[in-house]
């Protein structure tokens, strides 16, 4: 018993150091575990490698609409209209919300300009 | 002080000691919660980035044996040597160096549940970790089967590396009109679509290199377990002269040497033999007493959590738990990133997403140059506490083609970036 409340004690007391020295980091929603459920075809946070759409930093209004006649056209087109229906209306708008609200990561973007860089050297070679 | 704090104190500071002891750790103050990850393929690897991208301040150390990793995805594209293992590569600079995961090469030997650490053999020695949290994601171990059972001489390429290449030159250098024989494990197993994939594209690559080879399909199960109109299709149509596909097959026992299996259908011979044994949950699991489920096999957890049922500070994401959802790397991705979030909350005080979602994917080759695919998105169901399938969100490609081969290299590309990026 008093090992169980020293335990209760001890993970308050980390709780409270993870706040405290995690203040800005700690802005969890709901969301989160939803529109991270697109990164692994889409990319983390949305900004992809090599032939995938990028969706992040997108309009969330015109992310939401995309996503709704994805989900709501009568036959698939795709993997992706399947991804649509995997999800309520509420929680696509909530994805949608998110995924407009992230930013390009530095290493992303150095990788997308080298990937840049390396199609249009191929491109000079073939037409060179 | 007390006794129990005393505990808790020498805890931390054995940490903090370690922490400085070992270059490349310290990214997060000593002070801040520890996180000790288990096996760095796709669950571990992606649980580890995201508490570090999501959470900061928090100590995430990866105990992974082997110094790089190789995806199984794309892996039956090896065995028909259409290219090299390096196209499955994964490397844990990007975890380390952009990360802040603090990385150590070792073979965790057991979880000590009581004093929350684990022992780790490193090649220094034996090390003992502590940790707050503790994240198991070991993959799977096979279950021999009965007989002379030897992994090298009817290699199972069901894990990457050494076993893929063996397979791949055994098909290379199999006799003109030999026999393949593949054998399916009884399900669960991870991949669903992936034993009819490779029986499809070992098929191609024989009719196109050996074209009076036969090969032979035996199916521990009722039916084909995923994707049945494609894999249908292509049994029989593309693979009709040369496959022969075998369902509800019990093995009796097998003679890797001597290349034989005592089977209820009779003894059958091959001149290379795929045997894919039946599954269970990583060793260290085993050897930890934390495997529960009705099978014995794999270990209960709340899919709210990832938490295991009997010791909820211990968390088993991917292949090696027990919700039934499908054992695939994009799976364990996205079981990954529900974990990290219920952890993080948790050391913030706040209680897990109540409505946690999952997704999966699987392409599946069927030529050298055509694929189709498996799709699924889960949503939590309060009412069962169980993960549910939602119906509208599960298919499989309505036509093998082209495309969708392009389209899977896209796929594994992100979900590796993903997780290991
Ligand atoms: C042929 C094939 C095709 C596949 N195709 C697909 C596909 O198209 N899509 C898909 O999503 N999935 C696919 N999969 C499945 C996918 O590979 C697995 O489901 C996925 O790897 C599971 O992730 P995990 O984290 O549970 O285990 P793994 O990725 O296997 O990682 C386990 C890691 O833990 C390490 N480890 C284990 N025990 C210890 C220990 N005691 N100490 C230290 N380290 C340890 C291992 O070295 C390994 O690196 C395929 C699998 C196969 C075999
Ligand atoms: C299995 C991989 C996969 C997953 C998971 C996935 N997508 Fe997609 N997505 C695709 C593909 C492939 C396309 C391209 C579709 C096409 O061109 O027909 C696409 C297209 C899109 C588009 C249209 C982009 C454009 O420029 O037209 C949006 C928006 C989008 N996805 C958002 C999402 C969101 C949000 C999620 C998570 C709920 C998600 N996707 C999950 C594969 C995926």
């Amino acid at each position: 018993m008093q090992k169980k409340i020293y335990r209760l004690l001890y993970q308050i007391g980390l709780a409270l150091i993870f706040t405290f020295s995690n203040a800005q980091g700690s802005n969890a929603d709901d969301s989160r575990i939803w529109a991270s459920q697109c990164f692994q075809c889409h990319g983390t946070n949305g900004y992809p490698v090599g032939d995938m759409d990028e969706i992040g930093g997108k309009d969330p209004n015109s992310l939401y609409e995309e996503l709704i006649e994805m989900k709501y056209r009568g036959k698939t087109e795709g993997i992706m209209d399947l991804h649509a229906r995997g999800y309520s209306d509420e929680q696509l708008r909530a994805i949608a919300e998110y995924i407009s609200a992230q930013s390009e990561s530095k290493q992303q973007e150095e990788e997308r300009n080298q990937e840049e860089e390396r199609e249009e050297e191929e491109e000079e070679e073939n037409h060179g | 002080m007390n006794k129990t704090n005393r505990r808790v104190f020498l805890k931390h500071a054995g940490v903090a000691a370690l922490a400085s002891a070992i270059p490349g750790f310290s990214t997060a103050a000593p002070s801040a919660p520890r996180v000790v990850v288990i096996g760095g393929g796709f669950g571990g690897a992606t649980v580890s980035k995201y508490l570090r991208l999501w959470g900061g301040d928090i100590n995430v150390t990866m105990v992974e044996s082997q110094p790089l990793h190789y995806s199984c995805i794309l892996s039956n594209g090896i065995v028909t040597g259409d290219y090299g293992l390096d196209r499955v590569r994964l490397q844990y600079d990007a975890l380390k160096d952009r990360h802040g995961v603090e990385w150590l090469q070792g073979k965790a030997l057991k979880i000590h549940p009581d004093s929350q650490e684990v022992t780790v053999r490193t090649a220094t020695g034996r090390v003992k970790l502590p940790y707050d949290k503790l994240i198991v994601s070991p993959g799977v171990d096979f279950i021999s089967p009965q007989g002379n059972y030897k992994a090298g001489k009817t290699p199972h390429a069901w894990k990457a590396g050494e076993q893929t290449i063996n397979l791949r030159n055994k098909i290379k250098n199999m006799r003109d009109g030999g026999t393949f024989v593949m054998r399916i494990p009884k399900a669960p197993y991870r991949c669903p679509p992936g034993p009819y994939e490779r029986a499809c594209v070992c098929a191609d690559f024989l009719q196109r290199h050996n074209p009076n080879a036969k090969v032979i399909v035996l199916d521990e199960n009722p039916k084909i377990m995923a994707e049945p109109v494609t894999f249908g299709n292509a049994f029989e149509t593309l693979y009709s002269d040369i496959l022969e596909y075998h369902t509800n097959v019990q093995v009796a026992d097998i003679d890797s040497p001597a290349g034989i299996l005592n089977t209820d259908i009779g003894q059958i011979v091959g001149d290379v033999i795929n045997f894919i044994p039946d599954h269970k949950a990583g060793k260290i699991l085993h050897k930890s007493g934390l495997v529960d489920d009705a099978t014995n096999r794999w270990v209960q957890v709340d899919p709210i959590t990832y938490g295991s049922v009997a010791h909820p500070e211990i968390h088993i994401i991917g292949d090696s738990q027990a919700t039934g959802q499908p054992k695939s790397g994009h799976m364990a991705n996205a079981q990954a990133k529900v974990c990290a979030d219920a952890i993080l909350r948790y050391f913030g005080g706040e209680q897990p997403n109540q409505q946690p979602s999952t997704a999966s994917a699987c392409f599946s080759p069927i030529t050298q140059d055509t694929a189709g695919w498996l799709t699924a998105v889960f949503q939590y169901d309060a009412g069962t506490g169980q993960m549910k399938l939602v119906p509208d969100s599960f298919a499989e490609a309505e036509e093998v083609s082209k495309d969708n081969y392009e389209e899977m290299f896209a796929w594994a590309d992100n979900l590796f970036a993903d997780s290991f990026g």
